[in-house]
């Protein structure tokens, strides 16, 4: 402390552990802060386009949905974003477990956490490995991952109670 | 800055930061806004820096004060000494007095 170079080592380290601890007494707050369960409407109307790509020839998709749900209360103050993303599940004779990705999106505003899609087009096609997706069940899931500013990442799903049988025949 | 202003310098700022990151947190809590935490407490550390850092007058008000010189011990006193034998002990200079204070540098 008897120089100005050694001050500011001594101050600017104690400025450093100060940050840290506010940076943990933040982590235990929102830990300790319950989260709230978005309300979610999610199912799968109808499909616009069901065929056999012509290029890796595997079952695709064109699936009409929709999506309804408000996670503007689980932006507070130590989100900085959410990774929502809406998963297809089914089952096939070769594969147990299917997940596929037909929406994400990466929210970082609160004013873009509401999302209302009717009747809309999902983002991605629907595809499967092979040809098995004639006649499926599907079941859709709303996973979403909450990425803080400071603490670790914390991963959620909201299971739809609707399910959606797919056409027995392609589209021509 | 003397010794006691050092000491005093250091303990103004851990008590502001202190302060100021308690304030920091409860201001980004009732806003719910993590970036205002952020500026609040940069706004302390720079205002800490600026208290405790430069070597301000009023960290100059203890000086050390140091002992006086003694005066220097002539050559002639205990020359002949020297010369008759090199087993007599004779202490060529005078040990020093107790009680003088630690020479530490003092910049600034």
């Amino acid at each position: 402390m008897n120089s100005l170079t050694s001050r500011m080592n001594t101050l600017g380290t104690h400025a450093l552990t100060c940050l840290a601890a506010m940076a943990v007494v933040v982590i235990v707050t929102s830990y300790v802060t319950p989260r709230p369960v978005p309300e979610t409407d999610l199912s799968i109307k109808s499909v616009k386009t069901f065929q056999v790509s012509w290029r890796e020839r595997n079952d695709q998709a064109a699936l009409i949905f929709n999506f309804q749900t408000d996670l503007r209360p689980l932006m507070d103050w130590n989100v900085f974003g959410i990774y929502a993303s809406v998963v297809v599940d089914y089952e096939t004779d070769l594969y147990e477990k299917n997940e596929i990705v037909i929406w994400d999106s990466v929210i970082t505003k609160k004013q873009k956490a509401l999302i209302k899609k009717s009747a809309d087009f999902a983002k991605y096609l629907f595809k499967d490995y092979g040809h098995d997706l004639r006649g499926k069940e599907l079941s859709l899931r709303l996973k979403y991952v909450i990425m803080p500013f400071v603490g670790a990442m914390q991963a959620y799903e909201i299971a739809s109670n609707k399910t959606f049988t797919m056409p027995r025949n392609y589209t021509s | 800055m003397d010794l006691k202003g050092q000491q005093r310098s250091e303990r103004y700022f851990v008590i502001l930061m202190t302060a100021v990151t308690a304030v920091a947190f409860l201001a980004g809590y009732v806003v719910q806004d993590l970036r205002i935490s952020m500026a609040v407490f940069t706004g302390g550390v720079v205002v800490g820096f600026i208290v405790s850092m430069p070597n301000w007058p009023i960290y100059k008000v203890d000086p050390l004060v140091w002992a006086k010189a003694e005066p220097p011990v002539s050559e002639h006193s205990d020359a002949t000494s020297e010369t008759s034998s090199t087993t007599a002990k004779t202490p060529r200079k005078k040990a020093p007095v107790s009680g003088t204070p630690m020479k530490l540098r003092s910049r600034g």
